[in-house]
């Protein structure tokens, strides 16, 4: 998993905040990815996870396992 | 293509959404993504309740995502328990999100150390699918630990879901 550069933070579009900077209070509610917090789970289903460097709809989101993960799950559907 | 998921946690009265976990470490704090050697749970006690739901982001040319189920593989320390809301019978439909506590938890189901039939619902049922974006219902899980535990324990806890092409 990439490192995030905490010297120099660039805020992804529509986060309004790191988790790591933010209070319990702030956070409540909130939505956090990668370390950013937005508001709504629709901002953060469109933004690019500043971690992973995907957004959460790609399939490489799911991690490096995430060919195989997707394959076994086919294939069981494909057995019935 | 296949479909795009993930585990995500909730914490906190709000309750606050982490998604996209990297662990589910249990721990002394209501937090997700814990170090777990920064939260140690004393004997004789109990983790605060894990609440979390696996999320379909992409469907990516599936027609539904169904048959969640959850287990854990590894050993228990000692005579620990681990407790979750998971069940293959008698499923009382979608757990009510509740603020994640460290006290006993109402779910008292004994979670499965291999795979198990369908035991997580999707809009309250073990029959349940998804067919577009959207989560399933709450796991909730909870380790007790018993004074016969042995510090740093590692249990991997797997989800399965079966995708329809």
């Amino acid at each position: 998993m990439a490192q995030k550069d905490t010297s120099e933070r660039q805020l992804p579009e529509l986060a309004i905040g790191w988790a790591d900077e933010m209070t319990d209070e702030e956070k409540f509610g909130k939505f956090i990815s990668g370390g950013a917090v937005y508001d709504t789970q629709e901002d953060e289903l469109q933004s690019v996870n500043p971690e992973t460097g995907f957004l959460p709809t790609d399939p490489q989101s799911m991690g490096e396992n995430w060919e195989a993960i997707q394959q076994a799950a086919l294939d069981r559907g494909s057995e019935e | 293509m296949a479909a795009t998921v993930r585990i995500n946690e909730y914490n906190g009265a709000g309750p606050t959404t982490t998604n996209g976990i990297s662990n589910s470490n249990f721990g002394s704090t209501d937090a997700a993504n814990i170090t777990a050697s920064s939260f140690p749970i004393t004997s004789g006690t109990n983790s605060f309740e894990k609440w979390q739901k696996f999320e379909v982001t992409a469907l990516g040319g599936s027609s539904a995502i169904k048959d969640l189920k959850v287990w854990y593989t590894g050993t228990l320390s000692g005579s620990d328990t681990f407790k979750t809301n998971a069940r293959t019978s008698s499923y009382p439909g979608a757990a009510s999100f509740t603020t994640p506590t460290a006290s006993a938890s109402t779910y008292t189901q004994t979670m499965p150390s291999a795979a198990p039939a369908v035991n997580l619902g999707i809009a309250g049922s073990l029959t349940g699918s998804l067919t577009g974006t959207g989560t399933s219902d709450y796991l909730v899980m909870q380790i007790g630990v018993n004074s016969g535990t042995v510090a740093g324990t590692t249990l991997t806890i797997n989800w399965r879901y079966t995708e329809v092409a």
